[in-house]
């Protein structure tokens, strides 16, 4: 096979795919955030209604 | 259920983009003039595609939203504007190693490309104004008003490179240059695989907006307490 530019695919591909990668790590990152957050409102809410 | 389907939606992506690689590497040959940087075109093309179809839901949804005043649109309008922002990154850096190969310039202020990454800023914009206002209807109203500006440069871009006496870089699509019938596999997979890629994404997306839609209401409930 003509391997001409193989260089160019490669850091095409790769761009590609750090990109993506690094997207769902922040939305993985953003909600265990949201997750905490929301976890910690409700238990204050209770906390407040037994009170 | 929605676990299920993103887990569903990701398998099926990840299939048909494994599958893509496999018919490209197998089935065809390196274009004579670019040879395998070529290739990278069966991402670059259907990332912005992918971008664009997101934008136009995201339009729908921003004028949905004015009318109707129902937070849910505006859940699925920052959900797409997310997901095809990151699309349409995707597009200008694949499309900017493209260009180093091709034309041994990483980048040139030609009309298509520009208005490309004035669409990717705009967006960006919307993204970044987003969080600075903390009332949700305020937010949602300032928003949608936002995502409908932006989507003028949509258009703009894709007439960039089919107005007259406008000498652009930027190659003109394939459909209208009549190639496309040995590239049109390939491409359509590479659309179904980003679009399974972008649906997974937007799933998540929304999940996240429905709870932050709850947080809203509990710090509203706290207060009143």
């Amino acid at each position: 096979m003509d391997v001409t530019n193989l260089k160019f695919l490669f850091y095409g591909y790769s761009a590609a795919w750090i990109i993506i990668t690094l997207f769902v790590l922040m939305l993985v990152s953003r909600g265990r955030k949201i997750d905490r957050e929301l976890a910690r409102l409700k238990s204050l809410v209770e906390d407040k209604e037994r009170s | 259920m929605r676990e299920k389907a993103i887990y569903i939606l990701c398998f099926l992506g990840a299939c048909l983009m494994i599958w893509n690689l496999h018919h490209i590497f197998t089935e065809m040959a390196p274009e004579a003039a670019q040879g395998m940087a070529g290739w990278i075109l069966f991402i670059h093309v259907p990332a912005d595609f992918m971008g664009d179809i997101l934008y136009t839901i995201a339009l729908v949804t921003c004028v949905l939203y004015l009318v109707k005043k129902d937070l849910r649109y505006d859940s699925i309008s920052v959900a797409c504007i997310e997901v095809g922002t990151m699309f349409i990154l995707v597009n200008l850096v694949t499309g900017s190693i493209w260009g180093k190969n091709q034309w041994g310039i990483w980048w040139t202020w030609d009309l298509r490309l520009t208005t490309q990454l004035m669409k990717f800023l705009l967006y960006l914009g919307y993204l970044v104004v987003r969080p600075a206002i903390s009332e949700p209807s305020q937010r949602a109203t300032m928003s949608a008003f936002i995502g409908i500006f932006a989507y003028a440069d949509v258009p703009l871009v894709m007439m960039a490179i089919r107005l007259p006496n406008v000498r652009t870089q930027h190659p003109s699509p394939v459909i209208e240059t009549g190639g496309i019938n040995s590239v049109m596999l390939p491409f359509v997979i590479g659309i179904f695989a980003q679009l399974m890629m972008a649906l997974a994404l937007m799933l998540v997306r929304l999940h996240q907006e429905s709870n932050r839609r709850e947080i809203d209401s509990l710090r509203r409930e706290l207060h009143a307490l």
